[in-house]
């Protein structure tokens, strides 16, 4: 199955209960078909509403009540006697539909008349067939060349509209195309990028109000995210690390004290575990009968991730302030502070702060490895029974 | 995950709940070592004893209680949360020497 196949048929089960509740609900009986490739067949009628979902959805049939299809690829090529809501990956519909017709998909093509409102969203659609009531879309691509008898709403990022509507049409996209064969009886209120572009032959009946998309984010503005966002992680830090810092002293200074020992053997550790706990867990998840230690290895190894960016600060802090000023080793509130400020620094700067940074967490993961090492070897005295 | 609402706890709100998620797939292995030893005792005497036998006469009774309904599962539940605090218990004693 491919990736967009399997995302729709995700988008599909995430969208159907979504369909369901847009849906008018009839007293009437309803009927339920699902499986890999659930069909209503050629010449089948079906009086009742159907509810149809599966890999490959197909109906061929003539459904009397309200079709709602869900799958991988929806094709709908019988008509449907009331509303049609359909969601899928890939969504066709070349019946004929009395009502209303909601529909979602990655690639959305109706080709068939539709007796009332029709709305729409997905990546590309295309719009061929005729609607008595409106059209609303929103889309990356979207193409309409069905005429429409109502008004026209479309959000997307490429539009091309090619039809003939009777009501008004009001747009919002990167780029607006209006076809040869576009005719708007009603106005054109639009916002775009830039000013449409008018094929020949192309004509508004009322007033044409062109809106100029405003730039939304400013330079200053992405600046203002990135510093609130670093001012915000690098809080977050402070706190976590002071946390584990000051209540857990003693094992933050043993850690400092482990991890000045010896560095490169440290690093070496943290180097070994980084590399040998992920791959040892996806082996044992591959091996079927290990899943449950592959997954324990993999929580492990997230968890100690989260872990040390929490913890490698306390270690630098100690580092930076016993270069600073002297002294022994100690974890305390400006400890932590500094270890945090040079921590927040080292991001900023590109690779070399970056290396830093992993070079860092490396030896503090070679120190945690140590300690834990330490205390799983030791454990005998917590379990008095078995000395 | 009220850690995770109050923004700057996000980083340990994450790493509780990984915290959580690992503590559940160790009790879901830990538990039948815990009541394998615990049957062993009962069905043979003597002291405490973790081994072979013990291991496999826990996931024997563990998988037992899993297909019973309700009272299975509720016996299940308790060893849990017996397991989770003995487990709980070592941690404390470990965590207090590091304070």
């Amino acid at each position: 199955m491919s990736f967009g196949r399997t995302l729709g048929v995700s988008l599909a089960a995430s969208l159907l209960l979504a369909l369901l509740v847009f849906i008018p609900q009839s007293g009437d009986a309803a009927e339920l078909r699902a499986g890999n490739q659930p069909l209503i067949a050629t010449g089948e009628t079906v009086r009742e509403d159907v509810y149809i979902a599966g890999g490959s959805v197909s109906s061929a049939g003539v459904v009397a009540a309200d079709l709602i299809a869900a799958g991988g690829n929806v094709l709908v090529r019988g008509n449907v006697g009331a509303d049609l809501a359909a969601a899928g990956g890939s969504v066709t519909v070349l019946g004929n539909v009395a009502d209303d017709v909601r529909a979602v998909g990655g690639n959305l093509l109706l080709q068939g008349a539709i007796g009332g409102d029709a709305v729409l969203a997905g990546g590309q659609i295309t719009v061929g067939g005729k609607i008595a009531g409106d059209l609303l879309v929103g889309g990356g691509t979207v193409r309409v060349d069905g005429p429409i008898s109502g008004d026209v709403r479309i959000g997307g990022g490429d539009v091309y509209l090619n039809s003939v509507v009777s009501g008004n049409v009001e747009v919002y996209a990167d780029q607006l195309t209006l076809g040869s064969g576009a005719r708007i009886a009603g106005s054109l209120t639009y916002t775009a990028g830039k000013e449409a572009v008018m094929e020949e032959g192309a004509a508004v009946s009322g007033d044409t109000t062109f809106k100029k998309r405003e730039r939304t984010v400013s330079v200053g503005g992405i600046v203002a995210i990135i510093s609130l966002a670093l001012i915000g992680t690098a809080l977050a830090q402070l706190v976590s690390a002071l946390l584990f810092g000051l209540v857990f002293r003693r094992y933050a200074v043993r850690l400092v004290e482990t991890a000045a020992a010896r560095p490169p053997l440290e690093v070496g550790r943290g180097l070994i575990v980084i590399i040998v706990l992920p791959i040892a867990s996806m082996i044992l998840l591959w091996t079927v009968i290990g899943i449950p230690l592959g997954i324990l290895g993999l929580l492990a190894f997230a968890t100690t991730m989260v872990y040390l960016w929490i913890i490698t600060p306390v270690v630098l802090g100690s580092f930076a302030y016993r270069s600073f000023f002297g002294g022994e080793f100690d974890v305390n509130w400006k400890t932590i502070l500094l270890g945090v400020l040079i921590y927040t620094i080292f991001g900023i700067i590109p690779i070399v702060g970056w290396l830093a940074e992993l070079i860092l967490m490396l030896l503090t993961l070679g120190a945690v490895a140590h300690l834990k090492w330490d205390e799983v070897s030791s454990s005998s005295s917590y379990f008095p029974l078995h000395q | 995950m009220i850690l995770l609402w109050t923004v700057i706890g996000i980083p340990l709100g994450i790493l509780g709940l990984l915290a959580f998620a690992t503590t559940m797939v160790y009790l879901w292995i830990i538990t039948p070592v815990v009541l394998g030893s615990f049957a062993y005792r009962s069905f043979f005497g003597g002291e405490f004893d973790v081994n072979w036998k013990t291991i496999l006469l826990g996931v024997l009774i563990y998988t037992i209680f899993g297909i019973i309904p309700i009272v299975g599962w509720l016996a299940e539940l308790i060893l849990m949360l017996l397991t989770l605090g003995a487990v709980a218990k070592v941690k404390w004693e470990i965590a207090k020497e590091w304070r």
